[in-house]
């Protein structure tokens, strides 16, 4: 049993983001509102699991997934009938699905440095030296010659990428004000 | 921007001036009022830093020290990073699960007993990462204050890493603080070596003795030599004391405020100027204020978190 609702939500629920948004691309047809839905769908689950954590994490989580799909299609004046149909009977099939295993140390390096490897030389450099380096914010700025600003936004990129990747994602890199169309179309 | 980027980049940005020295307890209830503002907010937060913690481990790609090793130029030493990185795959990297990190909350103080019989003690607000494996002793000073009781084992220097700085230990027992722009080695007993991580030409290695306190400024560092004194009172952290001898208020608030949510605010120059002496409770600011109140004959006037202090009208 976890500590707290902060452990429990680490330990149980965040190793679920890939099938998540696997279920959501699936089922939802805007793709470019899929990372939204899962992010107000943890806000969900977050506030469920304050009335007490549920003894199975994984039916607990899909079920609010695909009811936070449900009434997302109710509030829109369009309600598609296919999508609507195709959400309703959405629950049957997450039980196929295996969990996420959890990586072994060192996997968990192994993995860190392909998401490390995939951040723009800059950003990775600023990730480096915080990460392998321990340098603060400031320290960084002043080795690499650059504003504290240019660094902070370095690493929130380098953070952001780094999450979605160990979790499941790509790890491209997004950045904040620009809209990746690729992102948009594909499932 | 999408509405869960916003959210996202806002957290992320929590997250990575926490890391920082300068973070204090203002910035810690600041961060707590966000997350408890909405729950969004909070699973963005856990979401990230979740993630960022688990990148701590990367630091396993840092290059081995030596104790006469040479800082090097930057460049070589990725070198030596990638080229230390690729060993250790190979070799299968038994050693990483020795890799751990230890932390405490404003007021917080915590005994820690390392794998090579060496010991820890962490003050207020730190944090740190240890790595103690039979041919390395390595720990990072993420942020913060802590004691080190340092078993002796001249085959295998004990390195302290804090910023832009290294301390070097063959086996003694002293502090190294690191918070605010300030960075500060008090040495009990044997001595030890700190090193830039920079070296040139204006600051070279210094040889901290027992008895010495080093302090490190932007523009170079001062030892203190014989200031065992001072080192005693550097020190009494650890026995839930603060200890004051001519101090300013303004140094004994500082003092106070890294142990407490109630910040004790000087209101005028005056104030702050005043010179104290004695022994207190770290973590008792309201007694501490009502002696200002009583003793001193000051004004005390608790307003939410804050203790304000000012001269009597």
């Amino acid at each position: 049993m976890a500590r707290s609702l902060d452990d429990w939500f680490i330990e149980q629920v965040l190793p679920l983001e890939g099938l998540i948004q696997a279920f959501l691309r699936r089922h939802w047809p805007d793709q470019g509102e899929v990372q939204d839905l899962r992010q107000e769908a943890y806000a969900r689950i977050y506030e469920a699991a304050r009335r007490g954590l549920p003894a199975q994490v994984k039916p607990f989580v899909m079920t609010t997934v695909r009811n936070l799909m449900i009434d997302r299609i109710r509030r829109s004046r369009i309600v598609s009938i296919e999508a609507m149909a195709d959400v309703e009977s959405a629950a049957a099939r997450t039980d196929d699905i295996t969990p996420e295993r959890h990586l072994s140390a060192r996997d968990e390096l192994r993995r860190l440095q392909q998401g490390l490897a995939r951040l723009p030389a800059r950003c990775r450099q600023v990730v480096e030296l915080r990460k392998i380096h321990g340098l603060s914010q400031r320290e960084v700025a002043a080795r690499m010659g650059i504003g504290e600003d240019a660094v902070e936004r370095q690493t929130l990129l380098g953070m952001r990428a780094l999450a979605d990747f160990m979790l499941g994602g790509t790890g491209r890199v997004r950045r904040p004000g620009k809209r990746m169309d690729r992102e948009a179309g594909k499932p | 921007m999408k509405p869960h980027e916003i959210v996202e980049q806002e957290a992320a940005r929590w997250i990575s001036r926490a890391d920082a020295p300068e973070w204090s307890a203002g910035d810690e209830r600041a961060l707590q009022a966000w997350l408890a503002q909405d729950a969004l907010h909070r699973v963005t937060w856990l979401r990230l830093k979740s993630v960022w913690r688990r990148a701590d481990r990367l630091a396993a790609l840092q290059p081995r020290v030596s104790p006469r090793a040479m800082p090097r130029p930057l460049s070589r030493i990725w070198a030596m990073a990638a080229g230390v990185a690729a060993i250790a795959l190979l070799a299968g990297l038994s050693w990483l699960d020795s890799d751990t990190g230890y932390s405490t909350g404003v007021g917080g103080r915590e005994s820690v007993a390392l794998a090579d019989g060496s010991r820890l003690e962490l003050n207020t607000m730190t944090r740190v990462r240890t790595q103690i494996e039979s041919d390395r002793r390595e720990v990072w000073l993420l942020r913060g204050e802590a004691y080190f009781d340092v078993k002796p084992d001249p085959d295998h220097p004990f390195v302290i890493h804090a910023g832009d700085h290294r301390v070097v230990v063959l086996g003694t027992r002293f502090s190294v603080r690191r918070e605010q722009g300030r960075f500060e080695v008090a040495v009990q007993e044997g001595r030890v070596r700190v090193e830039p991580l920079d070296a040139s030409p204006g600051k070279p290695p210094v040889i901290v003795h027992g008895g010495d306190i080093l302090y490190g400024k932007p523009v170079g560092t001062v030892v203190a030599n014989n200031a065992a004194d001072r080192v005693r009172r550097a020190l009494s952290w650890r026995h839930g004391t603060l200890e004051f001898d001519q101090s300013t208020l303004q140094d004994a608030a500082e003092q106070f405020n890294r142990y407490n949510r109630k910040q004790l605010v000087l209101m005028d120059a005056d104030t702050a100027r005043m010179r104290i002496g004695g022994s207190f409770d770290a973590n008792g600011v309201e007694a501490f204020s009502r002696l200002l109140e009583q003793g001193f004959n000051l004004k005390v006037e608790a307003r939410g978190d804050e203790i304000r202090v000012s001269q009597p009208r």
